[in-house]
């Protein structure tokens, strides 16, 4: 789902810049403000991890594999505005060193899955507040996926047709076989991000309480996810 | 670690054994790639060139050709990315196995526009995919990881970001031999990977293993958080060279620019294109 350059409409890419940007500023300048620095090297342990377990295929049928995208459980660990943060460092290091991802597009990359991916999750663990871990944790991994496929996939088909045909992908092919795909791969996304939840509230139950960006709700927060 | 029970009294086949240890370590560690990244950095002719230049440079080109729809002027483009990483230095083949990962998507998105807006759209959306990733792969490939770091501190790029790139960047490799270890343990128990969504058992040890790669890590995070301290970390990079464009940077530069501005020109008919 990492958009390369030179695929999707110049205009299309500016939307995407106009809206990722203030976003990811706004998470810049509340998690700057919020943490200590002792802080940092645990963000970029969970940016690495996330980094990692993104390169770890999972079998999804008939031969193929999909990957995580890792953003609900950035966002169950570190809270919301910690795991745009987050979700923007993977991003930036997979575009200016592993060449995964474009350079101008990386505003589009920034809005699929490190805005709409963390805010789908929120939204998730918003309307369930805190209650039954496991399906909450499920569905915001889920949905994260399906929705930052579904955002990739209507912006493919945008490009098409404010170019006239000469971007992107035409939307009758693209979005149903991005959606059926992705929603399908939400569901492996969804398996794991539950098993590394329970795993991590049997073995380390402290590393569910790192709420950063959001130091108000850390007790209740932890305790909830934790119970 | 286990040759004291294969080389039980036989100080120099434990020592043969260990040698055996360490250089299999060694070929692990190149395996998981931790100077594949910067590796033909040093090598190449642009190593130690302006990192900003190259990164403002590589920038530009790539939005110019973002706007080119004419073959004839992406060819162009083409030929003088593909020149310059001849010219850089850089081995075809390290740009080639870079550039075979993005190919799928390429050939994904030319075949449909094959059939929805003919051969012409699906040549000039091939061309232009290839010559930025070219562009972009070229930029990282003579770019060590540090110069990219502080040309983004230069470009304004918020503090927080570039210590979370930088401190990130150093556990990706932290944590690839922690899974390494991991992936070779599980492998010996058996582990296949697993067939379809359905398997229960595969997904488990999947989850189990990442979620033992963040314990592990939070751990190794504290002591490095601490020996950082202990060395005088206060949340600020400082290097020891300057940051200094000297002539062959302007030469650089200029010629990204000024080709830039013609593709452009010539996209939107300013220049007469003759072909």
């Amino acid at each position: 789902m990492h958009i390369p350059d030179g695929l999707m409409d110049p205009t299309v890419l500016v939307i995407g810049w106009l809206i990722a940007l203030p976003v990811v500023a706004y998470a810049i300048y509340k998690v700057s403000k919020t943490i200590d620095e002792k802080a940092v090297p645990f963000m970029a342990v969970l940016a690495a991890g996330i980094f990692i377990a993104q390169m770890l295929n999972f079998p999804v049928g008939g031969g193929t594999t999909g990957h995580l995208i890792g953003a609900t459980l950035a966002c169950i660990l570190l809270g919301f505005y910690g795991s745009v943060v987050v979700m923007t460092v993977i991003l930036v290091i997979q575009c200016l060193v592993f060449g995964d991802g474009g350079l101008t597009a990386l505003g589009l990359n920034l809005l699929n899955m490190a805005v709409i991916a963390p805010i789908a999750t929120a939204a998730v663990l918003w309307a369930l507040k805190g209650r039954r871990q496991y399906t909450a944790t499920f569905t915001a991994s889920w949905l994260a996926v399906f929705l930052a496929a579904t955002a990739c996939a209507l912006q493919l088909a945008f490009s098409y047709d404010l170019s006239g045909g000469d971007y992107g992908i035409e939307g009758v092919i693209v979005i149903p076989s991005m959606m059926a795909w992705h929603a399908l791969i939400g569901i492996g996304e969804g398996i794991i991000t539950t098993g590394i939840v329970a795993f991590l509230s049997k073995v380390s139950p402290e590393s569910l309480k790192m709420q950063i960006g959001r130091k108000d709700e850390v007790d209740t927060g932890g305790k909830e996810v934790a119970a | 670690m286990g040759f004291h029970f294969q080389y039980r009294g036989s100080y120099r086949g434990a020592c043969r054994a260990w040698h055996l240890n360490t250089r299999l370590k060694e070929r692990l560690s190149m395996a998981f790639g931790h100077d594949e990244i910067d590796k033909y950095a040093k090598a190449s002719r642009f190593y130690s060139f302006d990192p900003r230049v190259k990164l403002a440079s590589t920038i530009m080109f790539v939005i110019a050709v973002a706007l080119l729809r004419d073959i004839a002027i992406l060819f162009w483009a083409l030929l003088f990315i593909v020149l310059l990483i001849e010219v850089s230095g850089v081995p075809l083949l390290h740009i080639a196995e870079n550039y075979a990962i993005v190919f799928p998507f390429i050939l994904f998105a030319a075949l449909t526009m094959l059939f929805t807006s003919g051969p012409e759209s699906a040549l000039a959306i091939a061309m232009r995919i290839t010559t930025s990733v070219l562009a972009l792969l070229l930029m990282i490939a003579t770019t060590p990881f540090f110069d990219t770091l502080r040309a983004l501190r230069w470009f304004k790029v918020p503090p927080l970001i570039c210590n979370l790139v930088m401190f990130t960047y150093r556990f990706i490799f932290v944590l690839l031999d922690e899974m390494g270890r991991m992936r070779l343990a599980r492998k010996s128990r058996g582990f296949t990977g697993g067939r379809s969504l359905l398997d229960k058992e595969a997904f488990k040890t999947i989850s189990y293993t990442i979620g033992m790669v963040f314990v592990r890590s939070n751990v190794r995070a504290g002591k490095i958080y601490d020996a950082l301290l202990s060395r005088g970390y206060s949340g600020e990079i400082k290097t020891l060279t300057l940051l200094k464009v000297r002539a062959r940077d302007a030469v650089m530069g200029l010629l990204y620019v000024s080709l830039s501005a013609y593709l452009i020109a010539s996209q939107l008919g300013v220049v007469p294109w003759t072909s």
